[in-house]
């Protein structure tokens, strides 16, 4: 999967789980919280990445840090898949 | 003890259970109460009423001071004596479990504070077993709550809720942890399964803020550590509090949370008449202290008089009460704010009719009616 198609994954999933009206672009300084995401939202968000990338939050990546804008959840999940695919490699 | 204005509209029931709330003294309650009692009751909507807001226990301790048992219908009479001995047994396994955990804390090097009834029910409810004392709630410091965590399974308590039907404590699945991480303002909360069959299970709730993860509204912790004072628990021992200004502004901005954002509705959590109770109770207790200017500097300083205007507002309005005034911030909300409240992913709500008019329904979502504002 390339870099794009990660991205655009995310977004499109990022998007399933923002409040249906808000329609506000995704640009990378977007804060989540301003698009609508709220904790609980947050949990829903995190459980379907982690099923679609095959991937897994490890603790110290729940915090704000993590879902502060959309690009700090771009790189979250890329840090993640890259991990999860060298381990596999391994 | 007469009922403030408006109280008596809903039915002497409704009336009993706003007077109870304010918190009187003894000579009052002999009057006014023997009326309302002797006058006769609709019990069904009485218990009802005083089931919603915790306030079981204290309708039975007045009935029990003033003796009223007569004027009650005897099967009434006879359970209601029956929560009043179970609540005054709860209260003292309650206590000592305080004691414990408060006590290995503090060996740990953890500070830790008492809060909520915890902190005040001694005082403010002369320790006679009619206030209802739900989880244990303590305040620690955020870079202390993991220690304290690990604290805890040491004195047998596992991390997750108690099954009722299995008579055991189902740990929180990682979805549930993760709401936790993700909301950093708790701990998950502890549970312990105790041998006693009338008190099965006490639960621990830590928190280490004063409002809730992400909210505009923050109260540093530091001074809040820094105003600690010990108390005596007649025959438990010695605790740990804030001081009165940070024990009334913790209650205060604990109703404000549970009163405000919308979400508590949905776990039927939603403020009671019990919780405004606290809160006039201390105002009442600690007013002279309150009233010092040095306390309104804190919360402009804090950022947190918008919060304690709207409590402190409803408070007035519902109880006949001027903390508003008397703290000097008359005007300082609109109607706009006073009727807001935080919706689902942060989008603002809005409700409608008096304080007064929420905590008598018995259907709250009657009160949110109308879609959220996108």
């Amino acid at each position: 999967m390339t870099a794009i198609d990660l991205r655009d994954k995310v977004h499109q999933i990022l998007r399933s789980h923002l409040p249906i009206e808000n329609a506000k672009p995704l640009v990378p300084d977007a804060r989540l919280v301003d698009l609508g995401l709220d904790s609980l939202r947050s949990v829903n968000l995190v459980l379907d990445l982690e099923d679609t990338f095959d991937i897994e939050f490890p603790d110290s990546m729940l915090t704000d840090a993590t879902f502060g804008t959309v690009a700090d959840l771009e790189q979250a999940i890329e840090r993640l898949v890259t991990a999860s695919t060298g381990a596999q490699q391994r | 003890m007469s009922a403030p204005d408006g109280a008596a509209d809903r039915g002497p029931e409704w009336a009993l259970l706003e007077a109870l709330a304010r918190g009187t003294g003894p000579a009052q309650r002999a009057t006014a109460a023997a009326r309302l009692v002797r006058a006769g009751l609709d019990w069904g909507e009485l218990v009802e009423h005083a089931l919603r807001h915790r306030m079981l226990p204290m309708v039975a301790s007045l009935l029990e001071e003033q003796r009223l048992h007569d004027a009650v219908p005897m099967r009434v009479s006879e359970h209601l004596r029956s929560v009043l001995a179970l609540n005054r047994h709860r209260r003292g396994v309650w206590y000592g479990e305080v004691y414990r955990v408060v006590t290995a804390l503090q060996a740990a090097g953890i500070d830790v504070l008492t809060r909520k009834g915890a902190a005040y029910e001694v005082d403010l409810y002369g320790g006679n077993g009619s206030r209802w004392l739900g989880d244990i709630d303590l305040l620690v410091r955020p870079d202390q709550r993991q220690a304290a965590a690990d604290l805890m399974p040491g004195l047998g308590y596992v991390c997750g809720l108690y099954d009722f039907d299995e008579g055991v404590v189902v740990p929180f699945d990682r979805t549930e942890l993760m709401k936790y991480r993700l909301n950093p303002d708790h701990l998950p909360t502890q549970s312990l399964r105790t041998d006693d069959p009338l008190v099965p299970v006490l639960e621990v709730d830590y928190a280490n803020s004063l409002t809730w993860a992400r909210s505009v509204y923050q109260v540093p912790i530091e001074p809040v550590f820094d105003s600690i004072e010990r108390y005596e628990v007649p025959g438990m021992g010695t605790l740990t509090r804030a001081g009165a200004p940070y024990r009334f502004l913790d209650t205060v901005l604990h109703l404000f949370r549970e009163a405000w954002v919308e979400w508590w509705l949905e776990k039927e959590q939603d403020v009671d008449l019990m919780k405004f109770g606290d809160v006039l109770r201390l105002w009442q207790r600690h007013r002279e202290q309150l009233r010092q200017p040095d306390f309104v500097q804190a919360l402009e300083r804090f950022g947190v008089l918008d919060p304690v205007c709207w409590v402190l507002e409803h408070l007035d309005r519902t109880f006949a009460t001027t903390t508003v005034a008397d703290l000097g911030l008359t005007g300082r909300i609109d109607e706009e704010f006073l009727h807001s409240a935080g919706g689902d992913a942060g989008r603002p709500r809005q409700w409608t009719g008096s304080m007064r008019d929420r905590l008598y329904a018995k259907n709250r979502r009657a009160v949110f009616a109308g879609p959220a504002t996108p």
